[in-house]
């Protein structure tokens, strides 16, 4: 097989190997009394969310609440690192009451070997949530995260059906 | 109900529409909430010391009904749907809780967001280009979030203390101008102004029951009737409302 063959092979997978990768982000619950990823993530947040659900445990009914918080996240693979995202559903401010918007907290950290590097925070992207019990189960409306491994950056956009906004923050990954 | 949501219904058809059957629906009064806000653990300093204006845009967004739901917002502050994510409670789970209740969660949820960057700006400025903030006029922002609030501060800057309508270049809120940023109204097309004036008629008519007691550390002027003219009224005119700053700002 002579060399250019090969090169015309291996230019294909180059190419596809260097596209951008769009994931959108996912609910996930985390406990907020043990070590886990998202707590790690977020040691600021905890303490206020973890004395807020102790208090809703003490109301009338709310004593079978867990302690339990809430963030939308994905996850991408850069150079062996484990690279992730995380929006915070807590301290999120109103974005004019729209039911499945908000602006709240969102980090990007990579994890390499235990270590974890805090490499973007946004105090207020504009994000869409659901309710706990549904967490982002319409595939209409959703927040995209996407990673360019060609300039390292990774942008976000809202989709509610077809209509895709593209969001102005961005995060460089190193 | 409204302006924190996005209220496809009038406030009329809210309070009174066909609703969910709750069996512990309560009516409370703007007093009510200002008392609410104030034996809250997890209310700001912020919140705390605007309690009875707080009280006053409970009544103009929920008519200070518990169970007051256009489906997309809940309760006597409208808490959104997506508010309710971080609370384990489902939204007819919320709708059912008492008075205190949502508030506490409401005061959690949204307190410390939305009393940053415009509010602050806001409650620091007695008037935009000539043009009166009033204790209304913060809680519109307050409901409206950031956002919203910084645009609508924006375009009284630029156009005379004029706030923007959908007659005069206004933006609605759509998921479109929240992600470019350029929305300055609300779903509804309303303004801080606007749905400002609508809070402050209801706080103006709390008066004779929201007391400097429950509002904020006795004798302040944020409740009205309270401070140096106990039981009086404050005159209608949002010139003329008492607006009060938070603690760190005064």
């Amino acid at each position: 097989m002579s060399g250019a063959l090969i090169l015309a092979m291996l230019a294909p997978l180059s190419a596809s190997a260097e596209q951008a990768i769009s994931h959108r982000l996912s609910a996930q619950t985390f406990s907020l009394t043990d070590s886990n990823l998202q707590a790690r993530i977020w040691p600021d947040q905890v303490p206020d969310m973890l004395k807020f659900r102790k208090y809703l445990q003490s109301t009338p009914g709310g004593a079978d609440k867990p302690l339990l918080g809430v963030v939308y996240t994905t996850t991408f693979q850069h150079e062996g690192k484990q690279i992730v995202v995380s929006v915070i559903s807590n301290n999120c401010a109103n974005a004019g009451g729209f039911p499945n918007l908000l602006f709240c907290p969102m980090r990007v950290v990579s994890l390499s070997g235990g270590r974890l590097e805090v490499l973007g925070d946004i105090p207020d992207l504009l994000v869409t949530v659901s309710e706990a019990d549904a967490p982002q189960s319409s595939t209409k409306k959703a927040t995209i995260a996407t990673y360019d491994p060609q300039t390292h950056e990774i942008t976000f956009a809202n989709v509610d059906g077809n209509e895709r906004t593209k969001l102005s923050q961005k995060v460089i990954v190193r | 109900m409204r302006a924190s949501t996005l209220l496809l219904f009038p406030i009329a058809a809210v309070v009174s529409g066909p609703q969910l059957a709750f069996a512990d629906c309560q009516t409370v009064s703007a007093s009510d909430v200002a008392q609410d806000i104030q034996n809250c653990p997890s209310a700001n300093n912020t919140l705390k010391s605007n309690a009875c204006n707080f009280g006053g845009a409970a009544i103009a967004e929920s008519g200070g009904n518990t169970c007051a739901s256009n489906g997309n917002n809940f309760g006597l502050l409208q808490l959104t749907r997506s508010n309710l994510t971080n609370t384990g409670y489902s939204s007819s789970q919320y709708l059912n809780l008492s008075a205190q209740q949502q508030v506490c969660i409401w005061a959690q949820q949204v307190g410390n967001s939305n009393t940053s960057g415009a509010y602050q700006t806001l409650a620091n400025s007695g008037s935009i280009n000539g043009t009166p903030v009033t204790a209304g006029m913060l809680a519109a922002c307050f409901q409206f979030g950031p956002l919203i609030c910084k645009n609508d501060l924006a375009f009284m800057r630029a156009n005379g203390g004029a706030c923007p309508t959908i007659g005069n270049g206004g933006v609605r809120a759509t998921g479109q101008s929240l992600s470019n940023g350029s929305a300055n109204l609300d779903g509804n097309n309303q303004s801080i102004c606007s749905w400002g004036q609508s809070i402050q008629n209801k706080i103006n008519q709390a008066a004779a029951t929201c007391n400097a007691s429950n509002g904020a550390g006795g004798g302040g002027t944020n409740c009205p009737g309270g401070g140096t003219t106990p039981g009086g009224v404050i005159p209608p005119s949002p010139g003329n409302a008492p607006v009060s700053l938070p603690a760190n700002l005064a």
